[in-house]
Formats: C-alpha cells, sequence, structure tokens
C-alpha cells in the first residue's frame, strides 16, 4: 500500500509542477495577483510529496519490501541498516527521486523564505523551477519507476556487495546533488531575470545566498568524494581526473566564477550578462554531469546505442534546457548591459581576470572529459584523456589565478593604484620569496614547478592573512570589537581564500614529493622510504563477522627508534566472492604512510606478497583546505546582510534603513 | 486507509493551487521596493566603510551619490498598479486538474491493489521456503548416493524444483545428468535449455542452441523448442523469421492451447518493431469450446441451485455437440472431467469409453492414453 501512495504522491507532484509552470509566470504577465502567488504554495506541496515518496521508498528499503523490485535489485535482507537506508540512493532510480526531492526542497525554499523577492519575479523564478522539475520527474516515472513493483515477492534481494558499503559513499551522492541541483535555483533566478528583461544589483543580492549554499555544498561533496577514494579505495590517489570526478569539478570551477561575478553585479551594477551567463552555464554544467554519469554513456558508449531510452531522454532535457535558456540570454542579454565603468586596474578587474582564467579551466576540464567520449562515438577507438593532459593544460592557468587572487582583496573598486598596493606588500613579497628559496634548499629533487607553486600558495596565504590583518588593524587596540563589526562575509572570503592556498600545498606535497616502493615480501623483509624504516614481521590469518582477513604486521621505525606498528589487510568475503584491500595508514600533519598488501599475481612467488608503501607528503593539508573552504562559505552565508534587504510593505520607499 | 492516504494526498495538492484564495493577507512586494531596499542596505555599507576608514570621505560621498542615483532611477520604474486579483475560475479549474491528472498518470504507472509485504510478515513463506532447501538438498544427495545414478523421476523433480526457487546454477547441475541418460525426452532438452537461457539473462547461447536442436529432432511439436527457437533467430537478427516460425506453429494446431498466449505476446511484440498491426488466435472453429466470458458471468450471479443448472446445460450441449463430432478427443476429456465433477460416474466413464476409442490409435507412450484408461480405472473399476 505504502509503495503505491509513494507512486501516487509523484504522479501528484507531476501534475501540480506542470500546473506552476504556467500559472504564476502566465500571471507574472498579466499581473494577476492570485495566479502568481499560486506558485508559493505548490512548491510546498511538492515538496511535501517528493518528501512523502521519498519516506516511501525508504520504508520499503528499510523493512526489506521486496514486492518493490527497486528494493529487491539493490538490497538484501542480511544488509547493516545503515546500508539499507544508504541504497535508498545509491541506485540510479533512487537517486533521481533524491535528485527531485532536493529540487523540491530548494523550490519551496525560494517561496518560504523568498518573502522579499518581488511577486513578478518570484512568480517566474517558481515556475521556471517547475519546468525543471517537470523535466526531471517525468523522467524518472516515465523511464526510472522507483515504485516498480513485482508479485509474489522474491525470497529475497541481489544485493550484498561489500566493496559499496561504505559509509562515504552512502553520504556522499546527498552532498553532490544539493550542490548540482542547488545551481537549478540559480539558473531559475537568471531566466526569470532575462524574461522580465531587467537585473539590477538588487537581484544579485537574492541570487548569492543560493549560490553560496549550492557552492558549498558541491565544495563538501567533491572534497567527501576525494576522500572516500583515498581512504577506501587503496590506491593512495585522492583525485583522478576520472569523468565522474571531472563532471562534479566543472560546475564548481564555474559555480566559484558565479559567486564572484554576482558580488560585481551586486555591488557595482556591471557583469550583468556576464553574471546571467555562468548562472545558465553552470546549471548547465551540473546537467550535463547528471547526463553523462546516469545514462551510462561512461560504461560504454555501445551499452548507451544499445538501450537507449533513458540517455536520449536526458540528452533531450538537456538540449531544451540549455538551449532554450541560451537562445533567451542571446535575445535579451544585449539590452541588458550598462552600469557602473571600471578602470583596468580594479577590483572589478581583477575579478574579471578571475572570473576569465576559471572559465577557461572549466574549458579545458569539459574538453577533456568530453573528447574521448566522441572519439568513442564516431570512430569506435576507445582513448583515455589521463593527468598528464589535464596536469599540463589545468595548472598553468590555476597558477596565474591564484596570484591574481593574493592581489584582489587588496584592489579597490572602480580605480587602484597596483602600485602602491604593491608597494604596500613589499615585505610579504620579500618573505614569500625568502621562504621559497628556503623550501628549494631543502627540496632540491622534484620538479623546479613545485617549488614555484609552493611559493605561489605561501604568498596567497600570506597576503590573505595579511589583508585581513591591515584591515581589522590587528596591532591597535579595540580589533575584538572590529573583528565582530567586519561583515561576516569578509572574513568568509579570507577564510576561503586561505583554504585555497592549503588545499594548493595538499595537492603540491603529496603529488610533487609522494614515494612509492613496491616490493616482493615475506617475513623478515626491510623497506626503506621517505627516513622511514620498515618491516614487514608476519602475516596471520583472522576471521571477521563476514570475511576471512590476512593481515601484516609492519613495524615502522626512523633513526633506530620505533615509531609505530601498521597492520594493513586483504579481506575475502566468500559470500559474494571478492576481496578487498584495507591500508594501513599513518597520519600525521607533515604527510601520510600509507601500507598496503596483496598477493603477487605470478605463480612461482608463491608465499611471497605484494607490498607496497606510499609516503604522500601534506596530503592531510587537502581536507583542511576544504574544511576551511567550506567553513568560509558557510561564514559568509551567515551573514546577516544577506536576509535583511526588504522593508515592511507600508514603509514610505526611501526611508533611511537604520544601520545594521 | 489506502484510499485515505489518496485523498490526504490528493488534497494537499488540490488545495495547494486555492491557497491564494483561502489567504489574502500574504504580503506583497514589487520589484521596486525590493531594490529600493537593497540600496538602502547598501548606503548603510558605505557608511560604515567610511566610519571604519576603509575608504576615504570624498570616496564614500562618490560612491553614496552614485547609489542615490540608482534609487531613484529604480524609483521612477516603480509600477502603480500592485496587480489585480481575478482569474478564480481558472485557479479553481487548475485545483481539479491536478488529481485528475494523477489519477492518469497513476493509472497509467501504478499497480493498484498490489501489497507491500515486510520482510519480517513474511516468516511462514521463509520458513517454507528454507524447508524446501532442506528437501531439495536432501533428495540431491540420495540420488548422488544411489548407485545406479538416481531415477529420471527424482532427477527431474530436483531439476524444476530448483528452477522454481530460482536457483538456476544447481537447476542446471541437475539437468545436465538428465540429458546425457538414454530416456531424455524433448522436453528435457527443452527445459535444459530454457534453464541455460535464463542462467544468461535471456541470451540463447550456443549451448542452450544445440539442447533445443535435440529437442526439436526429438519432437519437432514441441512449443517449448519452437519458442525458444525463434527466440534465437531474433537475436541472430531475424526477427521477422521468427515471428513467421512462431505463427506457423500456431496454425498447426486445431485447438487452442495453453501456451499461445506467450506466443502470440511474442509475435505482437515482435509485429511492433515493423509497425505491424497485433494478431488474434485463430477462431478454430473445430476446436471444442469453453464456456464464454459472458457464460461464467452470468454463472457468478446465480444461486447454487441455479448455477448447477445452468452447468448441466452447458454439459449437455457439449454432450450434444460430440454426438454429432464423435473424433474430437480433447472434447470427450473435458466431458469426462466435467461429468467426474458432477458426480455422474456412470456418465464420466461412458465419455471416457469414448475417448478411449480413438486414444486406442495413439502410440503407447502418449499421456493421454495413460490417462483415459487410469480413468476408467478409477471410476468404472
Amino acid at each position: 500500500m505504502i509503495p503505491e501512495l509513494g507512486q501516487f504522491a509523484i504522479a501528484l507532484a507531476l501534475i501540480s509542477a506542470l500546473v506552476q509552470s504556467v500559472l504564476p509566470i502566465l500571471g507574472a504577465s498579466r499581473s494577476n495577483l492570485v495566479w502568481m502567488r499560486t506558485g508559493t504554495a505548490t512548491s510546498v506541496a511538492q515538496a511535501i510529496l517528493v518528501g512523502f515518496a521519498f519516506w516511501a521508498l525508504m520504508r520499503s528499503y528499510i523493512v526489506s519490501d521486496f514486492t518493490v523490485l527497486n528494493v529487491v535489485q539493490n538490497s538484501h535482507s542480511l544488509k547493516p541498516m545503515i546500508y539499507k537506508i544508504a541504497g535508498t540512493w545509491g541506485n540510479h532510480e533512487g537517486s533521481l527521486l533524491l535528485w527531485v526531492l532536493i529540487l523540491a526542497l530548494f523550490g519551496a525554499g525560494v517561496a518560504l523564505f523568498g518573502g522579499n523577492i518581488p511577486n513578478g519575479l518570484k512568480a517566474r523564478t517558481l515556475s521556471v523551477q517547475a519546468w525543471i522539475s517537470v523535466g526531471f520527474l517525468s523522467f524518472m516515472i516515465f523511464t526510472s519507476n522507483p515504485f516498480e513493483r513485482v508479485f509474489p515477492p522474491p525470497v529475497d534481494g541481489q544485493d550484498l556487495n561489500p566493496l559499496l558499503q561504505d559509509i562515504g559513499l552512502a553520504l556522499h551522492p546527498p552532498l553532490l546533488y544539493v550542490g548540482y541541483v542547488g545551481f537549478s535555483i540559480v539558473f531559475s533566478f537568471a531566466v526569470a531575470a532575462l524574461i522580465e528583461g531587467r537585473v539590477d544589483p538588487a537581484w544579485a543580492r537574492w541570487v548569492r545566498p543560493w549560490t553560496l549554499a549550492a557552492w558549498v555544498s558541491l565544495t563538501g561533496g567533491i572534497a567527501l568524494g576525494s576522500w572516500w577514494a583515498y581512504y577506501e579505495l587503496g590506491w593512495g590517489g585522492w583525485w583522478f581526473w576520472d569523468p565522474v570526478e571531472n563532471v562534479s569539478f566543472m560546475p564548481w570551477l564555474l559555480g566559484t566564477a558565479l559567486l564572484h561575478s554576482a558580488i560585481v553585479t551586486e555591488k557595482r551594477d556591471t557583469f550583468k550578462s556576464w553574471t546571467i551567463l555562468l548562472a545558465i552555464l553552470t546549471f548547465s554544467l551540473s546537467l550535463l554531469g547528471t547526463f553523462i554519469v546516469r545514462s551510462g554513456l561512461l560504461t560504454s558508449v555501445h551499452a548507451f546505442a544499445v538501450d537507449p531510452e533513458r540517455g536520449l531522454y536526458i540528452l533531450g532535457l538537456l538540449a531544451v534546457s540549455i538551449g532554450g535558456s541560451l537562445t533567451l540570454f542571446a535575445a535579451r542579454a544585449p539590452a541588458m548591459e550598462g552600469g557602473g565603468l571600471f578602470a583596468p586596474i580594479s577590483r572589478e578587474a581583477g575579478l574579471l581576470i578571475n572570473n576569465l582564467l576559471l572559465a577557461t579551466a572549466t574549458a579545458t576540464v569539459l574538453f577533456g572529459t568530453l573528447y574521448p567520449l566522441f572519439l568513442e562515438a564516431v570512430t569506435g577507438e576507445k582513448i583515455s584523456v589521463g593527468p598528464p593532459f589535464f596536469n599540463a593544460s589545468f595548472i598553468p592557468i590555476m597558477l596565474p589565478l591564484i596570484l591574481v587572487m593574493g592581489l584582489g582583496p587588496f584592489l579597490s573598486w572602480k580605480r587602484a593604484d597596483l602600485s602602491g598596493v604593491l608597494m604596500r606588500l613589499k615585505f610579504l613579497i620579500a618573505l614569500t620569496v625568502i621562504a621559497t628559496l628556503v623550501l628549494w634548499y631543502f627540496v632540491t629533487e622534484g620538479p623546479v614547478l613545485a617549488v614555484i607553486s609552493m611559493g605561489i600558495a605561501f604568498w596567497l596565504i600570506g597576503a590573505s592573512l595579511f589583508e585581513w590583518f591591515r584591515r581589522l588593524k590587528i596591532l591597535k587596540p579595540g580589533v575584538w570589537g572590529r573583528i565582530r563589526r567586519q561583515p561576516r562575509a569578509s572574513h568568509g572570503m579570507t577564510l576561503a581564500h586561505i583554504g585555497v592556498g592549503v588545499v594548493m600545498m595538499g595537492v603540491i606535497g603529496s603529488s610533487a614529493w609522494k614515494e612509492e616502493v613496491v616490493s616482493f615480501a615475506t617475513p623478515g623483509t626491510e623497506v626503506q622510504i621517505a627516513g622511514f624504516d620498515l618491516t614487514f614481521e608476519k602475516l596471520e590469518n583472522l576471521r571477521g563477522p563476514n570475511y576471512l582477513a590476512q593481515v601484516a604486521t609492519i613495524k615502522v621505525e626512523r633513526d633506530g627508534e620505533f615509531v609505530t606498528t601498521l597492520y594493513p589487510e586483504r579481506r575475502t568475503y566468500p559470500v559474494a566472492r571478492s576481496t578487498t584491500t584495507e591500508s594501513a595508514i599513518r597520519q600525521t600533519l607533515a604527510g601520510d604512510l600509507y601500507l598496503s598488501i596483496s598477493e603477487p599475481a605470478a605463480e612461482n612467488a608463491a608465499g611471497q606478497w605484494v607490498f607496497r608503501a606510499l609516503y604522500e607528503p601534506l596530503v592531510n593539508f587537502l581536507w583542511i583546505g576544504s574544511v576551511l573552504l567550506v567553513l568560509g562559505g558557510m561564514l559568509s552565508l551567515s551573514d546577516r546582510r544577506l536576509r535583511i534587504g526588504a522593508p515592511r510593505k507600508s514603509r514610505a520607499p526611501v526611508a533611511a534603513t537604520p544601520a545594521e | 486507509m489506502f484510499w485515505v492516504g489518496i485523498v490526504i494526498l490528493a488534497a494537499i495538492g488540490a488545495v495547494s493551487v486555492v491557497w491564494p484564495l483561502l489567504r489574502k493577507d500574504a504580503t506583497t512586494l514589487d520589484r521596486a521596493e525590493g531594490a529600493l531596499a537593497i540600496f538602502n542596505d547598501q548606503l548603510a555599507e558605505v557608511d560604515r566603510d567610511a566610519a571604519r576608514g576603509l575608504i576615504s570621505e570624498a570616496e564614500a560621498a562618490a560612491a553614496k551619490i552614485e547609489i542615490k542615483r540608482r534609487m531613484l532611477a529604480a524609483d521612477k520604474d516603480r509600477q502603480s498598479a500592485k496587480g489585480k486579483g481575478g482569474g478564480f475560475l481558472v485557479t479553481l479549474l487548475m485545483a481539479a486538474v491536478v488529481p485528475l491528472g494523477a489519477a492518469g498518470v497513476y493509472y497509467v504507472t501504478g499497480s493498484p491493489g498490489t501489497p507491500s509485504i515486510p520482510f519480517a510478515e513474511r516468516q511462514d513463506e521463509m520458513q517454507a521456503a528454507s524447508e524446501l532447501a532442506v528437501l531439495a538438498e536432501r533428495l540431491e544427495n540420495r540420488l548422488l548416493a544411489d548407485p545406479s545414478g538416481g531415477e529420471t523421476r527424482g532427477w527431474t523433480l530436483l531439476a524444476t524444483t530448483y528452477m522454481n526457487m530460482g536457483r538456476v546454477e544447481d537447476s542446471l547441475r541437475a539437468w545436465e545428468v538428465l540429458i546425457s541418460r538414454e530416456d531424455a525426452t524433448s522436453a528435457t532438452f527443452s527445459q535444459y535449455a530454457e534453464a541455460l537461457i535464463t542462467a544468461e539473462s535471456g541470451v540463447v547461447t550456443p549451448k542452450a542452441r544445440e539442447a533445443l536442436a535435440r529437442s526439436a529432432e526429438l519432437d519437432p511439436e514441441n512449443p517449448a523448442a519452437t519458442f525458444y527457437l525463434a527466440l534465437a533467430m531474433e537475436q541472430d537478427g531475424e526477427t521477422p523469421g521468427a515471428r513467421r516460425m512462431l505463427i506457423e506453429r500456431i496454425a498447426q494446431e486445431t485447438a487452442p492451447q495453453e501456451w499461445m498466449d506467450i506466443f502470440l505476446r511474442e509475435i505482437n511484440r515482435m509485429g511492433e518493431e515493423f509497425g505491424l498491426d497485433p494478431i488474434e488466435l485463430p477462431e478454430f472453429p473445430d476446436a471444442p469450446r469453453g464456456p464464454s466470458q459472458e457464460d461464467v458471468e452470468a454463472a457468478a450471479e446465480l444461486s447454487p441451485e441455479e448455477r448447477m443448472e445452468f452447468i448441466r446445460s452447458m454439459v449437455s450441449g457439449l454432450a450434444e455437440r460430440l454426438r454429432e463430432q464423435p473424433d474430437d478427443l480433447e472434447g470427450w476429456l473435458q466431458l469426462a472431467r466435467a461429468y467426474a465433477v458432477l458426480g455422474e460416474t456412470e456418465n464420466a466413464v461412458e465419455a471416457l469409453t469414448s475417448a478411449k476409442v480413438l486414444t486406442d490409435a495413439l502410440p503407447e507412450d502418449d499421456p493421454r492414453r495413460q490417462m483415459v484408461e487410469e480413468g476408467i480405472a478409477e471410476l468404472g473399476g
């Protein structure tokens, strides 16, 4: 019964979204208040209905109701409860339902918290949001129905894969989806503004919190995915330039650009059409990501061609939404420019460079991701574009970006005095150069580019801190008051910029100065890596709850002194007939010592184990930096200036708002 | 309960559309008011920055002038009309569209009436399944331990039981024993092929084709062999040929058979690819007719006595027809079964005797022949 109610609820949500995609926008163009206001209540209703459907599906997973096909295919009565719950969105149909749920929640968010948005803009935005909902709800209902039933139910479910039973994997998709889908609201705002034919600073201010919220989740989602790959996959890498990673990284890059250009639109009433374009493109890339991951295109272009129904549907959605919005943009944008002028050296110009570089970087990643797919579709040849391409094309774009990033916050709006700024920064520049040289003195091996990049990271962190100190006059009395009076968004900026510098240090350290030793080992074998002496002491067979494990004991010493003992294992799950590698890691701020064992491939090497030791310097800076980025974003989001800004209805138009 | 849930959900969908009609006091805002608020906010920010000394007094003054200029522009845009009401009829219509449209979508996608059964409530079934599994394994062990290799009947039971339990791999093991035997029939090979095809998720492998060829050789009329050979043909890309093969097989029959429904579904599925209209089963004028749909419905409305009378009239109709066409074996068997159900043993034996005339002409191992002989022995003996 409950699954059928869920089915009915999504059917209701679809029709409700259809009504919402017409009535409010029609009301806005005919200034019919009643029609305009229907969007608010229907948005909330859709969130309730889809939320109910999601609960219905989740309940089917929790109680292992095998009359629901989706549960049969993706669960098993013996799974631990938490993975039963996570199974709800761990598959195609369920993840689409989650997608639609987040979409509906964001729509309801605009409806409920958007009291300060003018009627017309709100009605149009909600209608555009409903168009997206209609697209995805109909896609789900007609091609990927999560409530497909089987009766009589089979004896038990079919999925008991131990590799996929991981808490990181359970949390990663929802966060990523909040990021992807969050940009839909920004997209809807942009399209609504185009239809209305006007973008003013007020528009940018309404858009900013939604962009920020989406950006924060996307940052968290990407970082969590990377963290999962590093700790659970057991390969010792945290980023592989894999298409699945790239499609989440592209909206992040453009979203970052959008965040910055929206500031210019808000404060200086310029960059309008550029901001709109970024809003459209960012969400388009999110859609593209959904298409690439959800259509099965990645596994194989041919698999896609065999069962093209789903892929073609999303491709159609993609064509309509991107094509339609860009056409609208082409028609309306030219009338939109104007606003504040600025000199070549100014904060606007700095942000323009930021935007151009970020957009170029996105284009590079897009090319590297799509080119192999096109090539395979056209010639049938399967190639992979790997890290060498991305390193060679992506890094040279990012380095100047980071340089400008340190400088940007010192520039004033409209026109800035670059030589003056550089004069003020001369001590910092000298300090950066000295620090870089000191680093070079200690680390002579490794690429020169790594040392220079490290210097640039020092520069960014130093400049961000210096700007913060200067702004707050940190050495003069009353500094706490000044910190409190500063808008939180500006602290957020400093924190996020430092976060980027810290992430960069982690990236450079763990890729340029990474050490790796692979050897055949038997008990007694000794291996040296990064100043550590490792002794392979023994190998034991142990029994886990549902697996058999072979555990190696490895003693770690440095300069003859005992440091720690590590136990890498290899697990065999007899029921699922699969094996996993559980690495052992010694985590310190300076770097991770990462050990794993696996059986040798060669027959004649029986009794010998492939023993892999990795040293990844500074790798934890990645996670610390990511946390700083997320915190910075959240701090900025919590800035109270984002929430006020609407007067009571009765107030005189130009009455001064009391100071904060 | 189900309907209560449906009504609540539908109400949420419908009421949300008419919500603005029910609550009119919500604050509304036009564009210029919102913009002005933001500009005020910006003015305050400039003041703050100036007070903190981030920008000079002159810069602050310039910035404030610019913001105020924008405020004036925004104020000019202010529309005097704050929006009209009206449009109630359309709004009400839309509120009705939501549940009705959803009912339509649900009609296409839903499966009303399918119960939801949590795993924990299926203990009896689990119990039965695990008992069945134990029994099946015990049977297999006994068959394996048998020095003569185990009875064919036992192995067949094991193979079909495993198949029904969804343990295709285990079932294949049993079938492989069976097909290597002297007494393997056409049905043995076609069921083995079916297991192979199931194991490969519907792909007819070369091994399965071999088994099907053997099955068709032993009995060219085995419908299962024809069915899967047609499937193989379709997978080779020769859909029209496969479709023709199925149609021809149906045409060979003079009476409707149970398997024809599945054949028909496949024929129409294949035909759909080429835009062919669905076909229906031929009339089979010679075939004995069962009660029609209307007859069954009519019977359902009768009292028990009336129903008995109705069945009798159907039976006598069949007996009447058989007197004119006495060489209809299926008809005689049906009549015998009907008499047996009505408790008219004598008539049943008589019908079976008429059937026996026909079955005596059949080969020794025909199941129908055995059935008739057993029936006579049971009822008349």
